[in-house]
């Protein structure tokens, strides 16, 4: 029987293992194997509308492209120079000796002046668009008060400003009686001349307040405060002032402004025209002048400064007073000023074709140059200004030698799949360009300490399209860039810190000025052939 | 592979090898005529001595008008599919081929829950079965796209026309009634099945034009996808169930004839409500992802490849969709001379894709009471002409043990298409 039950269980012993083999296939492992594939990827159409914001360009669109830049802004921050300082009037009355005030005593009546602290401004009316008056009085008198507050001076519909017969709480002996009040003061007309009509920036206020005429009198002692009283203007913004709105001088002194895209930007350009007009538009009832003392751009590669070159520099200019009308969008009439800078009277081509990545000027400005000559008659409105209305005109026209583009982009490196399937590949890029500069690419890979790892594209060119004899291109050229990548650039695409790239323009052909139509554009398209490793379970 | 290759070779030569040791004993005892009852206790109407049968099965083969063996092996045991292994199997495929395979495993019990039941030779089989059906037929150009890629058709077309895969994962907990009669026996099943997994992916017609340098992509599809929802369990969604139906005749004649019939998997599916269900006729052609505003833009190169399955998928229906089982038959003729050889001829069938009748010729012979080799010759299925050795190692009185392979020619050549193994054992308690 031994050699029987040896027997059968090495048979059952296999069979055992064989079930187990058959029922359970691996399931950790993978099937894998390598295809290739070739499709394309993406396409992108760079147009001269990505380029440029088609609201800038104002030719039509079968003629060259002609862009007109204009910017627009403020130069006086009138807000701080004429809204009312926040201003309070505050006191503490008290009796200086023991009596007993008999019932409906008036025991305060004063009338006080305020007056709005302005270095030099000296105004006469105000009409408000915003602000409020906040009048707080606390009583430590044993009876009721009744009390009147007005501001004479200042009217809504002709009618002043006033409180009537307002009561005050009996004070309790613990805490004083409180009467506070806000007062919205929009579209308020406030005379400024004070209570004899001769003076400015003053506003006259009055308190009468008198003991419950009803009551039993109240006793009081020699140096009991009665009342605390004060009146406050909060936030008072006029709408529209009248006066002598000063001489205040604005001025910038060596100032920078650094245009850091440019600093990316270097190489030979040529334009063919630019003219820039600066206007200026006086709203306000006042004279203006300013002086542009230092004008000068740099370009920081090649360390070339060209100043500004034009009979504006070092003159001040005045720009009269806006004059009152009667009828019209607005309640006055601006006044302008125009200052054309083109190739004849200046040199701003030159600055331009600078590519400039720095400007440096120093400033001036000031109301009323020539001081008070209105004697008190200036005005503001709240849509007052000096306006700068900058327009440059330029058509894109231009010739580029070796026009360089390079920047620095940061990454945190990048990081792939631990299983990246994709073995090998080879990314192409079909250009298919209409525009007439070429553009050759490089593009660098680099590490922690600015060492480089690798480049994904040297000296691959983008060919330009080809003008005919009229400077215009009518069929694109096309070009066939390549990317390779296999499994070695991943270390170094994960350790790469930096990317530089550098796109070098040429327009063809070389030192001619060539416009540029709205329907020339960039065509890429991707398209991957690569190893790609499929594994299923 | 190699060390699976290795043991079930150690298995078979041991199993070989004991088959040896007997023919000495053989010489010895007198060999009486067999009949089909002393062949395999499985056999319905064969009467147990026992009172219940334990029965371990289990089944995996794939084959192939045309892949090789050592190709598809690569799925069943996962490894690098090389150039060369793609290479042996294109250069074997035809315009038009098919392939699938099979992993299936069973186990249950039969017994007899009283005496009166194994006096009227009634008995309970109850078993579980897990299948897994992949079955496909496909142009060439399809096994070339999905293996190679589309690089190799630049400028042409690689049409995929007539292709269909289909994969089908499913269990079932089956109970049935045997009835042994003099000389014949009989036994019907009804299961309840769970699917756990389902893709079919059928190709009208269809074709991707690769343009020379690779700018374009033109494509066209007419038909459809189906793919149950991954996680298909009973604790996450509604399950996939359905049902299935069995049936097994044999029919002792006289001088040594017997007829089998069975049909099992009879029944369906009805996949859950998260099925994908994609019908699709539609032609297009594929530039790549438009960038229209490359400055600005924010996408991300990552969804290309999204973006044109989007464009291939387009709107995806939710739904649950009733599946028929991959149901089986078989039918077989067997004759048994008294020199204790036997032949027989059988037909099968299984409703799956990929699947055309196999018609199957066997040769046994039976060398002691418990020794039997049985050599089969057939064609069809999801291959061609295929061989199988099998061979039934104990036939005691507790133990029944069959094993074999189901079709060689994969491991004879590894350019040939077929392999596949089997076991079966049963145990009387």
């Amino acid at each position: 029987m031994k050699p029987f039950k040896f027997k059968h269980t090495k048979l059952l012993f296999s069979c055992i293992c064989l079930f187990l083999m058959l029922s359970n296939c691996n399931k950790n492992e993978k099937t894998e194997w390598d295809t290739n594939i070739l499709g394309p990827l993406a396409t992108f159409n760079i147009g001269v509308t990505d380029l440029i914001a088609d609201s800038l360009i104002i030719s039509d669109p079968a003629q060259p492209v002609f862009i007109r830049y204009i910017d627009e802004f403020n130069l006086i921050p009138i807000d701080s120079v004429l809204q009312f300082p926040d201003t309070a009037f505050e006191e503490n009355y008290s009796t200086p000796f023991s009596f007993t005030i008999p019932a409906g005593t008036d025991i305060y009546s004063e009338d006080q002046q305020l007056r709005f602290v302005y270095k030099d401004v000296q105004l006469t009316q105000a009409i408000l668009e915003q602000g409020r008056s906040v009048l707080s009085i606390n009583s430590t008198v044993s009876d009721k008060l009744y009390f009147d507050y007005s501001i004479p001076k200042a009217t809504s519909n002709n009618f002043p400003f006033s409180l009537t017969n307002q009561e005050i709480a009996a004070f309790d002996g613990i805490n004083p009686s409180l009467f506070n009040q806000e007062t919205n003061l929009s579209g308020y007309n406030l005379d400024l001349t004070g209570v004899d009509g001769n003076s400015f920036n003053s506003l006259s206020i009055s308190l009468n307040a008198k003991l419950n005429p009803s009551g039993n009198g109240t006793n009081v002692i020699a140096g009991q405060q009665l009342l605390n009283y004060s009146s406050t203007f909060i936030g008072l913004k006029p709408y529209y002032v009248k006066g002598f709105l000063g001489t205040s001088t604005f001025s910038d002194v060596n100032k920078n402004i650094d245009l850091n895209d440019l600093k990316k930007i270097s190489g030979i350009l040529s334009i063919q025209d630019i003219v820039m007009n600066l206007n200026l538009e006086n709203s306000l009832g006042a004279d203006f002048g300013f002086t542009i003392n230092n004008l000068s751009f740099t370009k920081g590669e090649s360390n070339q400064t060209i100043a500004l070159n034009s009979t504006i520099i070092n003159n001040e200019q005045l720009i009269a007073r806006a004059q009152h009308i009667n009828n019209g969008t607005y309640p006055y009439s601006p006044t302008y000023r125009n200052y054309l800078f083109n190739t004849t009277n200046s040199n701003i081509k030159d600055i331009f074709e600078l590519i400039p990545d720095k400007i440096n000027y120093s400033l001036a400005a000031r109301i009323n140059p020539l001081g008070n000559i209105s004697s008190g008659n200036d005005f503001y409105y709240s849509s007052s200004n000096l306006k700068v209305k900058l327009t440059v005109d330029f058509p894109l026209s231009f010739s580029a030698n070796a026009l360089t583009y390079k920047d620095t982009i940061e990454t945190e490196g990048f990081e792939f799949d631990e299983e990246n399937n994709l073995k090998s590949a080879t990314l192409s890029i079909l250009a298919s360009n209409t525009f007439p500069f070429d553009l050759k690419l490089k593009t660098y890979l680099l590490d922690k300490d600015k060492i480089v790892l690798d480049s994904l594209l040297t000296n691959d060119i983008i060919n330009a399209g080809i003008v005919n004899n009229s400077d215009i291109v009518e069929q694109p050229t096309n070009s066939m860039l390549k990317i390779f990548y296999n499994e070695a650039l991943n270390a170094k695409l994960k350790n790469t810190r930096y990317i530089v790239v550098k796109a070098t323009m040429n327009t063809q052909p070389g030192n001619v000025l060539l416009p540029i139509y709205k329907q020339y554009d960039l065509k890429l398209q991707l398209i991957g052939n690569g190893i790609y490793r499929i594994g299923i379970k | 592979m190699l060390k699976q290759i290795t043991f079930f070779l150690i298995a078979l030569f041991i199993c070989i090898s004991t088959f040896a040791q007997d023919t000495t004993k053989q010489k010895t005892n007198e060999v009486t005529i067999i009949t089909p009852k002393d062949i395999e206790l499985r056999y319905l109407w064969k009467i147990p001595k026992f009172n219940a049968k334990f029965i371990l099965e289990s089944e995996v083969f794939s084959n192939s008008t045309a892949i090789p063996a050592s190709f598809s092996n690569s799925f069943l045991f996962p490894r690098f599919i090389d150039e060369t292994l793609k290479n042996n199997a294109i250069n074997r495929l035809n315009s038009k081929n098919r392939f699938g395979a099979l992993f299936q495993s069973k186990i249950g019990i039969i017994f007899y829950p009283d005496s009166i039941w194994k006096a009227q030779q009634q008995g309970i089989e109850i078993y579980y079965k897990n299948q897994n059906v992949i079955g496909s037929y496909f142009h060439t150009d399809f096994f070339k796209l999905i293996f190679n890629g589309n690089a190799q058709f630049a400028g042409q077309t690689a049409d995929l026309s007539n292709s269909r895969f289909s994969s089908l994962n499913f269990e079932s907990f089956n109970i049935g009634y045997i009835k042994t009669f003099k000389l014949s026996g009989l036994s019907v099943n009804v299961g309840l099945v769970r699917g756990r997994a389902y893709t079919d992916l059928n190709i009208k017609n269809g074709g991707i034009f690769t343009a020379l340098n690779g700018t374009q992509l033109n494509v066209d599809f007419n038909g459809s996808f189906e793919q149950s929802s991954r996680f298909s369990n009973v604790f996450k969604a509604t399950p996939s169930m359905g049902a299935s139906f069995g049936l097994e005749y044999n029919l002792q004649l006289p001088k040594g004839i017997n007829l089998d019939f069975k049909a099992e998997d009879i029944g369906f599916i009805n996949l859950n409500e998260k099925t994908d269900l994609i019908g699709r006729d539609t032609s297009f052609i594929f530039n790549g992802l438009n960038f229209n505003d490359i400055i600005d833009s924010d996408k991300d190169l990552a969804f290309i490849g999204d973006s044109l399955l989007d464009k291939l998928r387009g709107p995806v229906t939710k739904g649950s969709n009733m599946i028929a089982l991959p149901a089986f038959f078989h039918t077989r003729i067997s004759k048994y001379f008294t020199n204790n050889w036997n032949i027989s001829l059988s037909i099968n069938y299984r409703y799956f894709t990929g699947y055309s009748i196999l018609k199957k010729f066997e040769i046994g012979k039976r060398f002691t009471k418990d020794r039997y080799i049985l050599l089969s010759i057939a064609q069809g299925g999801f291959g061609n002409f295929q061989t199988g050795l099998q061979f039934v190692l104990i036939n005691s009185q507790r133990h029944f043990l069959k094993i074999g392979t189901v079709a060689n020619e994969g491991f004879i050549s590894k350019k040939m298409s077929g392999n596949g193994i089997m076991i079966n054992y049963n145990f009387q308690l």
